[in-house]
């Protein structure tokens, strides 16, 4: 294999953009003579993809690395609304997309990975049509769907391809949905997304008054207006616990028709309606800057989540967790013990345990630091765990 | 008695409509007592109109200048928009599928869909017992809010809780299904689920059922309790070890379970669950913590674990059902939602 080629989902730059290019490094920290490419898809202009080179520059790759090629609009807005779609405007979407990768004219050794289910089905195609001595990792940054004509189109693309894909779960949990999934029919591997960056704090852990922090894209499945209804059903108990504010941080990054849009909006009109005062809302900061300013992420993901990079980051950070821990972030945080889970809409049942979280906070409980810094070496170890997983895929 | 006015006083005018109400019997009676029980221990006195077909709920339009209406049913919010300034709606289950086994009723039904979801669009809140019932409502066209749509699950009444550790597990284990024998609430299965899961295990197996004993099984004991009453069904639940309730999802019919209350009744004493997959049971139950929710690849095996094991179910099943889902949520809930409208001597 002389080259990897990295074709992504969308020309914004999310988390599993970010987890794909920190993989991305460290593959090239492995293997120096490996070639890496990343192959960006724009939808109308060229400069959708100015916040991805920025980001590509900041991890030492350069521009000459970067290929670009279009997306048909009508198949960009299909997966990120998920609103009932135009037939006609899908096929239009995949033809013309795909020839878009056809003009890419990409060579017969190298190695395609998808990031992403889109990108990973119209990657499928082309190998189908193209040439079936291509492999393509598939590298799922979600949960397979249950139904509607992707659950289809999927498994039959494995069933025809089924020597040359590999399926790649952010999850041991991701992982054996596929196996299920697929009916056992498929090359299946776990890879962890990777903690990009150190996060030191150097935090004053010893103060009066405590945040509370939400980070995550703004998404209804994401439960921030769960989070809302929490703190404000219980603002006073809250209070009492010198905890006076929570931070909200994150964007509508993925700004597409659908239940994404004005999402920030909502949360706003409910927290009027609550005639609270306790949030506030923070924008996109980086994880350093976050993690400085507060005190306990909480992880409100009300359906399963891959993975939970956030959770990651926080332990990297020494900032305790607590999550709703489905899906992959509950094998991060019960399994691997990484922080404290609270079952989705317990709205008393989380206050109880983030009192008796507090209380060890300010107490500085031996078993929480001990948990703390267990964290934080699972969190700081675990790009060497990824390193060797991602060698397994490529093996 | 279709109108209690109980209004008059200071603070907001609140009036409360329900299509059951006490004396009557019934879940959505016991729900809509429970609301405006919270209600009063908030300082606020609503007034409750009670309608039993779509010809009483014209009546309701005759009663305006609310400031807030809490419909038990959504339907009356949307036959009477004009009785409150703000409406908000609790939202249980099956109401939101928009179906009868009468053809005629099921057309009327999706004629009046849309402009049912537009009432629920601009309503001011929307509780949902689980977020099952809330994303079901999605798949049949609701464009959710989340400054409007909450999800908020079923509470009880924990007065009188107390756990109860049976002695006897070793040698019999006694299962109690509080269900109507229908289809979606899969008695058959129940039977069948029981008498594989006897094939397994050294103790007996004794179902208890609410229903008319059908199942002529050789394998499992199975007892009638039809009609018993309220407190009876109690001292039932506490001689149980599992309160089990396998639902399936008929919503294509019309049916499924929007959360599963009994399993707060049992939890309340203890009594851990045993529960599908389907509708809002994976959401009451809490698996392997406060009960166990059968999947494909959950075998009948699981009722092999240790007394320790059983006892750890038990203790946060009562712990969970008599903090979390005590009716003192909903004074929680109600009184974040009033808060700006509660009475000065209440606040």
């Amino acid at each position: 294999m002389r080259e990897l080629a990295i074709f992504m989902n969308t020309p914004k730059v999310g988390g599993a953009e970010r987890s794909m290019v920190h993989q991305a490094k460290l593959l090239n920290k492995e293997n120096p003579n490996l070639k890496i490419k990343f192959y960006i898809p724009f939808i109308e202009h060229k400069r959708e993809a100015n916040d991805f080179f920025k980001f590509l520059a900041t991890q030492g790759f350069e521009k000459d690395c970067v290929t670009l090629f279009q997306f048909h609009s009508g198949l960009y807005g299909v997966s990120r609304s998920g609103k009932f779609f135009n037939l006609i405007n899908i096929l239009i979407g995949l033809f013309y997309s795909l020839y878009s990768i056809r003009r890419l004219k990409l060579s017969d050794d190298i190695l395609l990975w998808g990031n992403g289910n889109k990108i990973s089905v119209l990657l499928s195609l082309y190998i189908l049509f193209h040439s079936q001595d291509l492999r393509l990792i598939w590298h799922w940054r979600d949960y397979p769907p249950r139904n509607g004509i992707f659950h289809y189109l999927i498994r039959f693309l494995n069933q025809r391809l089924r020597k040359t894909i590999t399926h790649v779960g952010n999850s041991f949990d991701v992982t054996q949905s596929l196996s299920d999934f697929f009916d056992g029919n498929a090359r299946v591997k776990t890879v962890y997304n990777p903690v990009g960056e150190n996060i030191d704090c150097n935090k004053q852990r010893t103060k009066s008054s405590f945040s509370i922090g939400i980070v995550a894209m703004f998404s209804e499945w994401k439960g921030v207006h769960d989070a809302i209804t929490l703190f404000s059903l219980y603002e006073e108990e809250f209070r009492a616990m010198n905890i006076d504010k929570i931070k909200i941080y994150g964007g509508e990054i993925y700004k597409t028709d659908g239940g994404h849009n004005n999402i920030t909006d909502q949360y706003k009109e409910l927290i009027n309606k609550y005639d609270s005062t306790f949030f506030s809302f923070e924008g996109l900061k980086d994880p350093t800057k976050i993690y400085s300013e507060i005190d306990c992420l909480f992880h409100t993901s009300n359906r399963a989540e891959p993975f939970g990079r956030v959770l990651v980051e926080a332990c990297m950070a020494k900032v305790p967790v607590v999550s709703t821990g489905l899906g992959g972030a509950g094998e991060l945080v019960t399994k691997n013990n990484l922080g404290w889970a609270v079952k989705p809409y317990d709205y008393y049942g989380q206050l109880n345990l983030f009192s008796t979280l507090f209380k060890m906070i300010q107490c500085h409980d031996q078993e929480f630091q001990k948990k703390i810094e267990d964290s934080y070496s699972f969190a700081i170890n675990l790009n060497n765990k990824v390193t060797a997983q991602l060698k397994e895929v490529l093996l | 008695m279709p109108f209690i006015k109980e209004s008059g006083h200071e603070g907001p005018r609140v009036i409360i409509t329900t299509p059951d109400y006490p004396p009557k019997l019934g879940g959505l009676s016991t729900f809509a007592s429970n609301i405006r029980k919270s209600l009063l221990s908030i300082g606020i006195r609503p007034d409750i109109f009670v309608w039993t077909n779509y010809s009483e709920l014209k009546d309701l339009n005759q009663h305006q200048g609310y400031d807030f209406a809490l419909h038990i049913h959504y339907m009356a919010g949307h036959s009477a928009k004009k009785i409150a300034k703000k409406h908000i709606n609790f939202i249980h289950g099956s109401e939101i599928l928009f179906h009868s086994p009468n053809p005629i009723k099921k057309f009327v039904k999706n004629v009046l869909k849309r402009g049912m979801l537009d009432y629920l669009e601009t309503s001011h809140f929307n509780f949902f017992i689980s977020s099952f019932t809330k994303n079901k409502l999605c798949q049949k066209g609701y464009a959710s809010s989340c400054e409007r749509d909450v999800v908020f699950h079923n509470c009880i009444d924990t007065v009188g809780a107390k756990r109860v550790t049976l002695q006897d597990r070793e040698s019999i284990l006694r299962f109690v299904c509080v269900a109507r024998d229908v289809p979606h609430k899969n008695m058959d299965g129940t039977v069948k689920f029981l008498e594989k899961v006897q094939t397994l295990i050294p103790q007996d197996i004794e179902l208890f059922v609410t229903a008319e004993n059908r199942w002529p099984s050789s394998k499992i004991k199975i007892h009638s309790i039809k009609n018993i009453s309220d407190e009876e069904r109690e001292k039932v639940f506490q001689r149980s070890h599992y309160n089990i309730l396998l639902s399936l999802d008929h919503s294509h019919l019309g049916f499924y379970e929007g959360f599963g209350l009994t399993v707060l009744e049992a939890g309340k004493y203890g009594i851990p669950s045993v529960v599908s997959p389907y509708g809002g049971l994976p959401e009451a139950v809490h698996h392997r913590n406060t009960g166990i929710v059968l999947d494909d690849t959950l075998s009948a095996q699981i009722f092999v674990e240790s007394h320790d094991e059983y006892l750890s179910l038990s203790r946060q099943v009562f712990e969970h059902t008599n903090s979390s889902h005590s009716l003192i949520r909903y004074d929680d809930l109600l009184g974040l939602v009033f808060k700006n409208n509660i009475p000065k001597e209440n606040s």
